[in-house]
């Protein structure tokens, strides 16, 4: 019997959709804009992520005038916190704001630090690898230093939703106010981000972009601050991907040091990127959502799909995301909806004008 | 009598030198960022475990097996991957981000194969090591000899094939300029070709010596690749020989220092190893971005020699 | 010898070249003059297989060379020596030499360097010969890339801009060396040259290519007693 996807897999996969959408269309406004093939951005997820684990719950320990060893109690110290964040939803919700904009500012710092002059002027290439590697030294003091999350423990998150469980029906599934909270946190992060996107397309600093993207030198010629744009765009981005990842990470209500790999996301946002197509938001945002409900359908799929492959359903993932890289880069390497070129005229109007000055000329 | 972890080192340095020559010829040659390279490796340790686990044959007799399939499998790589890629003028940043997804194609493969091993032969698959099917001469790990004979023989005959043949030649012509290398009635396709088979060979031997001193399994590559990044950037990403160079240092800093600072400041720095390379990696890119091969040597040189003579004048006056 | 046939060609789905016909006789330097931008080194992109031709024939003894890669054409005997970046910067003068004879035997090679050195005597100098080919200076590369071309016995020779960014003397130098060598060697050359009025002098007949089209064909001689195209393509360089 082929099992029918239920509410709780609906809602679970706007999650997941509306946090990657806030990455691959922020990702894609530094991919697409500068050119830069960004193999670092892991870290930006993570430093809103890691955050959660970090602050939420050592703030409100001492808010609350807990007194002990905050890491050694911590399940206990977590679950009092909950106790009176389910009582208090002003205080929920101050709490939420405050990470989500604290992990936006994480990622941010992060974002300057990628844009340092020192990787500027080094070849794209060695700027690959170099924000690749940190990304791995980044996961690996986060997995291996106990102060920080616990080592492979892994540390609770305080969790802000408690307090929509009263609100709950028994018609409901457990959970799923839970789940319309992080959308509704999820989507206005995303609006932001959405607004934040369209205002700069349509700005004089979109075409800036974009041209610096094709011409760095000549852009600096016509006395525009590259350097400066080049920063501001690297923050903003990351900035976002920060507030994603925390949002995730209340979404999980736990977090280890080795979440938020490189190959979850870093390399998933590029492919969705890279499929929907550069510096083009409707292909990115269409890249996402295909790519997500793909990946949520064989989680979902799991147990039917062991009978009729012939290797265990976990490595399908990785062998599609692998597989649609390459053939997306070989057939179709400008995405599925290609970046249009501007032409402020079209060709016709262009070759009118030029006939009526000839025309001209001749007279 | 040379000390297990100065052997250690030297085994490490071997096989991070196999792998960085392979990332750096792959650049050099034929302009292809291969982040796959460590991963070329891991195919060669599981060809190893294929050969010593399940064909039962000696540890060190899979070596030509290795060399020969990882070969194979790096033109396959160039036919089917690389040549279209460059065929429809993908840029090298494209490149970069499919050789990304090779990496995670194969290493699912990988994982898939572990797992038909495991089925089918009733082996451990995942997190073994092959120590004890090593030998010792004389006190020294037998590890240790063959990966730097094989080491010692692999630069030899790179350097006799890159500077004795009109095939070395031919391929430092195509490193520099692809269609003037072409114009010059040289089939670069068959010289790509070629350059991929010891692209692929080269790592997958490293999965040979690999297994013996450290612990294996499907995404060992995650691991090792900052190192031989490092390594190659380090060298400067030219030649074979500051690949090597590069890679020798990289592995004493990673395999000898670490445990030297962990008897001082204690064993919570073991698993930050490899944040030694990519410290390495990130000041070589800021201080000097071309590596050792960009450092000017005809002045080293000279000062050196200037400083040999000042010295040995100066001990003749003491004297 | 080499003709074209109505071919139209270009990089990508940016046309350059429209329906160019041309037919080359056997004999004689042949001179491709027209502005900048008119699609001369294309031509040559496009006669070597370096561009995509969408429609036409290409015939060189009367064998197609259309879709064939490059190192096929230069076997069957078109030597072509670039605008820029002609020789390998990193590289000596004798391993650029040799590289440029790759598709010879062995023996013949070095008998065929040491004939190219004759005609070329200041490479042959001792301590230019094992020179790094990025150290010598601009009249110097030009020999080279020359040189290069003739390693390969052509049996015609495709030299683009020859002379650019040379000063006057230099100029008239390399296209007396350029005579020579026809004169010598029998090779067929057609050369492109935006100083036109100097290659013409040495040519013997000459195509005009505007926009990628062919204009004009005539003689040399024809086309330097033409005051309309004296004003509009010579320049004041003359």
């Amino acid at each position: 019997m082929i099992p029918v996807p239920g509410l709780e897999f609906y809602i679970t996969l706007i999650v997941y959709i509306l946090v990657f959408l806030i990455i691959t269309l922020s990702y894609n406004m530094a991919y697409g804009y500068t050119g830069i093939p960004d193999f670092g951005r892991a870290m930006a997820a993570g430093a809103g992520g890691f955050l959660c684990g970090l602050l939420p719950g050592r703030l409100m320990f001492y808010l609350l005038g807990f007194q002990g060893d905050y890491l050694e109690n911590i399940h206990l110290v977590i679950d009092k916190i909950n106790a009176v964040l389910s009582e208090n939803p002003l205080l929920s919700i101050m709490l939420l704001t405050l990470t989500v904009f604290l992990g936006a500012c994480a990622g941010g710092a992060l974002g300057l630090l990628a844009s340092l002059p020192i990787f500027r002027g080094i070849r794209l290439f060695y700027l690959g690898v170099t924000l690749l590697a940190i990304q791995i030294g980044f996961n690996t003091i986060m997995y291996h230093w106990p102060v920080l999350l616990r080592g492979e423990l892994g540390v609770p998150i305080p969790d802000p939703f408690k307090w929509l469980i009263r609100y709950s029906s028994p018609a409901l599934p457990p959970g799923v106010l839970r789940l319309i909270g992080i959308i509704v946190i999820a989507g206005v992060v995303l609006l932001i981000t959405i607004f934040y996107l369209t205002s700069v397309s349509r700005s004089p600093l979109g075409r800036v972009l974009k041209a610096i993207r094709d011409d760095e030198t000549s852009v600096a010629a016509l006395g525009r601050d590259v350097r400066g744009l080049y920063v501001k765009v690297m923050v903003v981005s990351y900035a976002f991907t920060g507030a994603a990842g925390a949002i995730f990470a209340f979404y999980q209500g736990y977090v280890v040091g080795l979440h938020f790999d490189r190959v979850e996301w870093t390399f998933w946002p590029i492919a969705m990127v890279i499929l929907g197509g550069l510096a083009n938001y409707k292909g990115t945002a269409a890249g996402t959502i295909f790519f997500i409900t793909l990946k949520r359908l064989i989680i979902f799929y799991k147990a039917n799909l062991e009978p009729i492959l012939p290797f265990s359903p976990i490595w399908l993932e990785s062998l599609l995301l692998g597989l649609i890289l390459i053939l997306v880069l070989i057939y179709r390497p400008r995405g599925l909806f290609p970046e249009k070129p501007e032409i402020s005229l079209s060709r016709e109007e262009i070759e009118r004008i030029r006939e009526k000055i000839k025309r001209k000329r001749s007279e | 009598m040379i000390p297990l972890l100065l052997q250690n080192a030297i085994v490490f340095a071997n096989i991070l030198s196999l792998m960085a020559i392979s990332a750096t010829l792959a650049l050099s040659k034929t302009n292809v960022p291969n982040f796959a390279v460590a991963t070329f490796g891991t195919i060669g340790v599981y060809i190893t475990f294929t050969c010593v686990k399940i064909f039962r044959l000696p540890l060190y007799s899979s070596l030509p097996f290795c060399l020969i399939f990882g070969g194979l499998i790096g033109v396959a790589i160039y036919r089917l991957m690389i040549k279209p890629l460059r065929e429809r003028g993908a840029t090298r940043e494209e490149i970069m981000i499919a050789t990304l997804g090779l990496d995670i194609f194969l290493i699912a493969i990988l994982n898939i194969y572990a797992d038909y091993l495991t089925r089918a032969f009733k082996v451990m698959a995942r997190d073994f090591t092959f120590s004890a099917y090593d030998f010792s001469i004389a006190g020294l790990n037998g590890v240790f000899v063959a990966s730097t004979i094989f080491f010692v023989a692999t630069m030899v005959s790179l350097h006799l094939i890159f500077t004795k043949t009109s095939l070395g030649i031919a391929l430092k012509a195509m490193g520099e300029d692809q269609s003037l290398a072409e114009c010059q009635g040289i089939n670069t396709d068959i010289l790509c070709l070629i350059t991929w088979f010891i692209v692929g060979a080269l790592p997958a031997a490293a999965g040979v010596f690999f297994p013996v001193n450290w612990i294996s399994n499907p995404t060992v590559s995650l691991f090792i690749v900052v190192s031989v990044f490092a390594s190659c950037v380090l060298g400067g990403f030219s030649t074979i020989y500051d690949a090597a160079a590069g890679s020798y240092i990289i592995a004493m800093a990673q395999v000898l220092l670490i445990p030297y600072l962990a008897n001082i400041v204690g064993v919570w720095i073991l698993p930050y190893g490899f944040l030694v390379a990519l410290l390495i990696m990130i000041l070589t890119i800021v201080i000097f971005p071309k590596g050792l091969y960009g450092l000017p040597w005809n002045t080293i040189g000279e000062f050196l020699l200037k400083l040999f003579n000042y010295v040995k004048e100066a001990l003749r006056v003491k004297a | 010898m080499l003709e074209l046939r109505g071919v139209n060609a270009g990089y990508g789905k940016h046309q350059v070249l429209f329906d160019v016909t041309m037919n080359l006789k056997k004999s004689g330097i042949t001179v491709i003059i027209g502005p900048n931008g008119a699609g001369k080194t294309t031509l040559f992109r496009t006669i070597m297989g370096l561009t995509n031709i969408y429609s036409g024939l290409i015939l060189f003894n009367d064998y197609n060379i259309v879709n064939l890669k490059p190192n096929r054409i230069v076997k069957l005997g078109i030597s072509y020596v670039p605008q820029r970046g002609s020789f390998f910067e990193n590289l000596t003068v004798r391993e650029n030499l040799l590289l440029g004879g790759y598709i010879l035997k062995e023996e013949e090679r070095h008998s065929i360097m040491k004939e190219v050195l004759e005609l070329f005597p200041v490479l042959a100098r001792k301590d230019y010969i094992n020179r790094k080919a990025s150290r010598l200076s601009g009249g110097e590369r030009k020999m080279l890339a020359i040189a290069m071309g003739l390693m390969k016995k052509p049996r015609l020779l495709l030299l683009d801009e020859p002379t650019e960014g040379l000063m006057p003397k230099l100029t008239i130098e390399v296209y007396k060396k350029i005579r020579e060598i026809h004169e010598e060697m029998g090779t067929q050359i057609v050369m492109t040259a935006e100083k036109a009025q100097l290659s013409l002098e040495i040519g013997d007949e000459a195509f005009l290519l505007v926009s990628g089209q062919i204009k004009d064909h005539r003689t040399t001689q024809e086309m330097l007693n033409d005051p309309n195209l004296r004003e509009k393509y010579f320049g004041v360089y003359g």
